[in-house]
């Protein structure tokens, strides 16, 4: 039978390799022409592009089961995708190869409301399993802001964050369970309904694997009861010192609000000019601070929160006076980075982690930083978590200011570890912090990291260099990395 | 509960690591790490010839910013020195853990204690943000970190979660606290029948309120613990509690509206507050798995499939004391049963666990004497890769071998 697809001139892989994949997904499930591989050379991390040879949409688990060991069987490497949201290169088929795309498992096969339990697809969008809910009185708590299109499979395999995690936990506090399809082809069914496993927490390790530990084809999640009733509030301070003091402040006195994030001055400018909420724009800071429950008590601390942002310096506390309102506040910070344009022609966004009374320290560092460079950074960020996120504004055209942004990048990065934090909060190491995994980690933690990766993708050809250096190396041999990207983010 | 006495019991990180490093590079003697020895789970181990290495002189507090709500402590500090320390902020790590003047921090992790709160509060996997640990060829490692959210790197602190020492002995863990709450409170369902259960627990489901513990005993079960319990509200045939906690006016909101809830469906129900010793209620609500004749085998099923399990062991003669809102079951022999006719009831209620896609696990003790009785095996697929994981860390078998938490197989 003739191969209704053209393999490209470039590309290591076989006529025969080709037409059995085609076999297996039929011809509208891949795509191997030059001009279709382009849309799927990089994901929400620019800076560096591969094409994979081919890219396959299998439709279920028997079919993936199958690609994975033709892959095997003629050594091909193989990296799983979702939206290709991902802001580290988690997707990017580092050494060409196949591209398994899940956007087409994006089943809900499952809501067991007696059970709080949901059994998905790995494609389906993150939203989509929240909006099925609506009205059943439970949701999926995990919330990225990339969630109307990143996917539950992507969101498990990089454990991803989100607004509402100081409550509620990342995405491993809410997987019970997964069937993943092993790098040899075989398939494991970890954890499941039943809310203790035997054994180990395998479930838990696979969360963040970063597609490195093979395809997760069906994930099993927790699912949360709807709080009765929301205070959403925005704080008002005249400097940013005063308001991560307040952040300080309220964690300090024990409150867990559901969310607690900070947007200054640049961000309120953007946001203000893309959704003309109302923010006020000679502030220099505001924080948006959610605290959710039973009616009884929501009230109570709201009130205290009030209270301790008014203690230190906020000019201003206001609260969202209806659902509409408070729908409209949460698209203005969900949509932040989507209204950086305005300000700047490229952007470049970290996402370091410090202890949370560290926060004036490393937003003092950004500054200074700032100044040090001459980069413009606007800060917008889970302030509850201590997941910072400064965005550094540049021209990509200039090689002098991409040249400073790379060096600012690596001094923030840099100043949270001091500060004992880490690199990495919600967007996953991928390629981008492949260089940083050595410091953050001695090569014995690294040794036994690759030991478990070893185990679990003993050819390597699963997701090849991810996650973790070379050992020995440097972790970047193959990356140059001279561009930062413009780069979406949470 | 006595606890055996270790053969090394190193005073630092260091010292453990020096000692496993000469075994593996000399004797390679098999070493089971003993925390204080209290979890059944522990006890149920196999390897009974192994070094016993104890981790109890590692108790110190290494950091705590208050502020920032983490903790970084050695892993031999017991649960009841840590809550203490936390306390004293004002804060509590959110478990239940029993035998908590014995259990250590390190041995909880390892055998995945948990009580009747992880219904609204989750289990240590929810509260661990970073863990250091050594290997069984003396390499320490660390995974996670110090701050609340972290993804850099695999995250090793889950895979140690359960291990039971066959994979790596914990020596430092940082986790996550929260804020003590103030008040406490219940609602008990006292049982004319078992079965009268599921109707209350059905109900949770549209509740307007927010519970933390959701348990039904059988009546067995109950007067077992009487002796140390006083404040039970049972039925002849056990109790529902729903239980809840946090400011006085959420906890006695709650309490109120759920009894109200209960009546509409004609469920006669009692509800008490407590606004001070309200560690006294928790420990009541575990005394089960607190009792000085500890459970003799543990099960999981769905929460929805908990009462079917509840009137089936009953009948089999078991006392169960069960997490029922998270379908988790502890339970042993409730009266003398001659040891062939106690492992053929058990086998038959295994099966029947098993039959509801459950699982049974069989943590030892006297009602059986010779061969254990044989729990739910490990996932064949679960089980190729833990081998695979333990031969990559533990190529010799040195720490724990034949241990469940790897191996369905009976040494």
């Amino acid at each position: 039978m003739p191969l209704s697809v053209s393999i490209p001139s470039h590309s290591p892989i076989s006529s025969d390799f080709l037409h059995q994949l085609e076999t297996i997904v039929g011809a509208s499930g891949l795509l191997s022409a030059r001009e279709d591989l382009l849309v799927y050379e990089c994901d929400g991390y620019t800076i560096e592009k591969n094409s994979p040879d081919v890219v396959v949409f299998p439709t279920s688990t028997a079919q993936v089961i199958q690609i994975v060991q033709l892959c095997q069987r003629y050594q091909i490497p193989f990296v799983p995708r979702g939206a290709g949201t991902s802001l580290a290169g988690g997707c990017l088929p580092v050494g060409g190869g196949v591209l398994i795309a899940l956007t087409r498992m994006r089943r809900i096969l499952e809501v067991n409301l007696r059970d709080r339990y949901a059994v998905v697809e790995p494609g389906l969008v993150n939203v989509h399993l929240t909006n099925h809910l609506k009205g059943s009185g439970f949701h999926y708590a995990p919330d990225p802001s990339s969630q109307g299109a990143c996917t539950v499979g992507g969101n498990f395999a990089t454990n991803s964050g989100g607004p509402h995690t100081l409550k509620y936990g990342v995405t491993v506090n809410h997987v019970l369970g997964a069937q993943v399809v092993l790098p040899d082809g075989s398939v494991v069914e970890l954890g499941g309904p039943c809310e203790d496993s035997l054994g180990c927490d395998l479930t838990g390790l696979f969360v963040g694997n970063e597609g490195t530990f093979g395809i997760c084809t069906q994930i099993t999640v927790r699912l949360t009861r709807d709080p009765a009733a929301y205070r959403t509030m925005l704080a008002v301070f005249n400097s940013v010192r005063d308001a991560t003091q307040a952040i300080s402040e309220i964690i300090g006195a024990g409150i867990i609000p559901a969310a607690l994030e900070l947007m200054d001055q640049g961000i309120i400018e953007a946001v203000e000019a893309a959704f003309h909420f109302g923010f006020p724009l000679d502030a220099a800071a505001v924080l948006l601070i959610e605290v959710d429950g039973l009616e009884v008590a929501v009230d109570d601390e709201a009130t205290q929160i009030r209270g301790l942002c008014e203690r230190v310096g906020a000019r201003e506390v206001r609260s969202a006076n209806s659902p509409q309102e408070r729908t409209l506040l949460w698209k203005c910070r969900k949509q932040a980075f989507g209204a950086i344009g305005r300000l700047s022609p490229s952007y470049c966004t970290q996402d370091g982690v410090v202890p949370r009374t560290r926060l004036p320290e490393i937003l003092d560092f950004i500054l200074e930083t700032s100044q040090k460079h001459q980069i413009r950074i606007v800060n917008v960020f889970h302030a509850g978590d201590g997941n910072i996120h400064p965005i550094l504004l540049f021209d990509e055209r200039d090689t002098d200011q991409v040249s400073r942004v790379l060096a600012a990048s690596d001094e923030i990065l840099e100043k949270c570890i001091e500060l004992g934090g880490s690199v990495t909060g919600e967007h996953g190491i991928g390629v981008e912090k492949i260089s940083l995994m050595n410091r953050l980690f001695s090569e014995v933690d690294l040794a036994v990291m690759r030991e478990v990766r070893d185990a679990i993708n003993p050819s390597g050809l699963c997701s090849p260099s991810k996650m973790l250096p070379t050992a020995g190396g440097c972790g970047m041999e193959h990356v140059e990395k001279k561009t930062p990207g413009r780069r979406a983010a949470l | 509960m006595p606890r055996p006495n270790p053969e090394v019991c190193p005073e630092s990180s260091a010292e453990l690591v020096a000692w496993m490093t000469a075994n593996h590079s000399g004797p390679k003697r098999s070493v089971r790490a003993l925390g204080g020895g209290s979890s059944p789970v522990w006890n149920s181990n196999p390897a009974q010839t192994a070094c016993l290495l104890g981790t109890s002189r590692l108790n110190r507090v290494v950091e705590y910013p208050a502020r920032d709500m983490t903790i970084t402590v050695e892993a031999g500090i017991s649960m009841d020195q840590l809550q203490q320390v936390l306390a004293a902020e004002g804060q509590r790590l959110p478990l239940d853990v029993p035998h908590s003047d014995q259990a250590t921090l390190g041995g909880v992790l390892a055998t995945n204690t948990s009580g009747c709160r992880r219904y609204g509060l989750g289990t240590i996997r929810d509260s661990l943000i970073g863990v250091s640990a050594c290997d069984a060829q003396g390499r320490l490692f660390k995974s996670g970190g110090r701050v609340v959210k972290n993804v850099a790197g695999y995250d090793l602190c889950k895979m140690l979660i359960g291990s039971e020492g066959s994979l790596a002995i914990i020596t430092q863990a940082t986790l996550k606290v929260l804020p003590r709450p103030h008040s406490a409170g219940v609602v008990w369902v006292p049982l004319a029948a078992l079965g009268d259960s599921e109707a209350v627990l059905a109900s949770l489901v549209t509740t307007q309120t927010r519970p933390v513990a959701v348990e039904v005993w059988n009546r067995t079960a109950v007067d077992e613990c009487l002796p140390e319990v006083t404040n039970v509200v049972t039925g002849p045939e056990g109790f529902v509690c729903i239980a809840f906690e946090g400011g006085d006016r959420e906890v006695r909101w709650q309490t109120t509206k759920l009894s109200e809830e209960l009546r509409q469906l004609r469920i006669d129900c009692e509800s008490r507050l407590r606004s001070e010793a309200t560690e006294t209620l928790w420990a009541d609500l575990n005394s089960f798995q607190n009792h000085r004749l500890p459970p003799q085998f543990k099960l999981s099923v769905r929460p929805s499939r908990i009462v079917e399990v509840l009137v089936k062991g009953t009948r089999l003669g078991f006392s169960l004391a069960t997490h029922a809102g998270s379908g988790i079951g502890w339970g042993k022999a409730a009266e003398l049963v001659s040891p062939s006719d106690f492992a053929d009831r058990l086998s038959e209620f295994r099966q029947f666990v098993e039959n509801l896609q459950g699982h049974l696990r069989w943590l030892g003790g006297s009602a059986v004497e010779g061969n254990p009785p044989a729990g739910t095996p490990l996932p064949a697929g679960t089980e190729l890769l833990l081998h695979k994981l333990k031969r990559q860390l533990d190529p010799d078998g040195i720490l724990l071998p034949g241990c469940p938490a790897i191996s369905s197989r009976t040494p």
